[in-house]
């Protein structure tokens, strides 16, 4: 299993290199001839991961979800591009569910934190008890005269995490240290 | 009616390498089957776009890989493809001879469109539809760490070279490329599994 992982690991930073410029013309020259003929034998997996990750990466980049995480200069941004948005705060004190049977097209969660002082922010998901963890998003943009972060969701995901639970754990790093500075239980 | 020999076309170089087992769909498309010929144009639509990729401006490779799909067509239409077992070669030297004289054939294209009654949705309906899930690539897109988001964004959204790259994220070319490896290698894992918050 390993050496299947990095078989295709090295074919798609074989094919990288090719796309790129980093291999050379002679060794290109062989290596599109192999690449064709493997692809119209549906023998390149790296070609077609290659090709969806790209696509999919446009469509995000178009749609303006590439980035999970948004300033409020993102929001405004997005609100502006034509989708529909759906805003909610979170407020742990008074905690109301979004309408996610609206129609929209992504949700915005604004997340009301102190900023002042942090120098970075990650996030850690984990399981609703807290003892598995189930995703750490680092390096989570944001602009401290904004007091909040926010995240984004496609309609689609926020419905179907709707019937998942999860504890979020938001960590800030200071210039003395990394704190837990708020939990959102979901 | 069977495929049989025609003229060799002369957009293809004789590269003199072994040739390869001739799939089924090749012949059928060979043959005039319409949807054994879209099936040849999604498959090898990725290489094209591999190829253009690496060969011209990035903003000009999806017009590249239509114009190499609408000449295929042709060929195959045409029954100009002398060898079904070099199909392949076949569109490499397509894309060989496009990218050497990319003097604009959007005319050409056009004509060629009217006469085998295609469509430019024609063309692009031949492109399969991605299978990645855009929720499960926000997933492990969002835990990558802010540099190697920056590269993989700039490389697949922005179109920049790799010293453009390097030069916004004060890297070294080398490094962005390692990075670029590193974290492709770490999306595919991730993408192979579910998304994380269903563990």
């Amino acid at each position: 299993m390993a050496t299947m992982s990095s078989d295709i690991d090295a074919a798609i930073a074989s094919l990288d290199d090719y796309v790129r410029g980093h291999m050379a013309e002679s060794a290109a020259n062989d290596y599109e001839e192999d690449l064709f003929a493997r692809a119209l034998l549906q023998e390149a997996p790296e070609l077609t991961w290659r090709d969806d990750l790209g696509r999919v990466l446009q469509i995000m980049k178009k749609r303006g979800t590439l980035s999970l995480w948004l300033t409020a200069r993102g929001v405004d941004e997005l609100a502006g591009s034509g989708l529909r948005i759906l805003q909610f705060t979170l407020d742990p004190s008074n905690p109301f569910e979004p309408d996610l049977k609206s129609d929209f097209d992504i949700l915005v969660t604004k997340v009301p934190i102190d900023l002042t002082g942090v120098r970075r922010l990650e996030a850690e998901v984990f399981s609703p008890d807290g003892s598995r963890l189930l995703k750490v998003m680092p390096d989570i943009p944001f602009d401290l005269a904004d007091g909040a972060v926010y995240a984004c969701c496609e309609a689609e995901l926020a419905r179907a995490a709707a019937s998942v639970s999860s504890l979020t754990r938001v960590f800030a790093t200071y210039d003395d240290g990394r704190r837990l500075i708020g939990e959102i239980r979901s | 009616m069977s495929h049989e020999v025609a003229a060799r076309p002369r957009e293809v170089p004789d590269e003199g390498l072994a040739v390869p087992p001739v799939d089924p769909v090749v012949l059928r498309a060979l043959d005039g089957d319409v949807d054994a010929e879209r099936e040849v144009c999604r498959r090898l639509m990725p290489a094209i776009r591999a190829f253009s990729h690496r060969r011209l401006r990035p903003a000009s490779a999806e017009d590249f890989a239509q114009d190499v799909l609408v000449l295929l067509l042709e060929a195959m239409r045409a029954r100009r493809v002398q060898e079904p077992a070099r199909l392949a070669s076949f569109a490499l030297g397509l894309c060989k001879n496009l990218a050497r004289d990319r003097a604009r054939s959007s005319e050409r294209r056009r004509d060629l469109l009217q006469m085998y009654g295609l469509t430019e949705d024609d063309l692009v309906s031949f492109d399969a539809l991605p299978e990645l899930r855009r929720e499960k690539l926000e997933d492990c897109y969002s835990q990558l760490a802010d540099r190697a988001r920056q590269v993989i964004r700039a490389t697949f959204c922005e179109d920049d070279v790799d010293s453009e790259i390097a030069s916004a994220l004060a890297m070294t070319e080398a490094n962005v490329r390692v990075v670029r490896h590193r974290t492709l290698a770490v999306l595919r894992t991730c993408l192979e599994g579910p998304i994380s918050w269903l563990r």
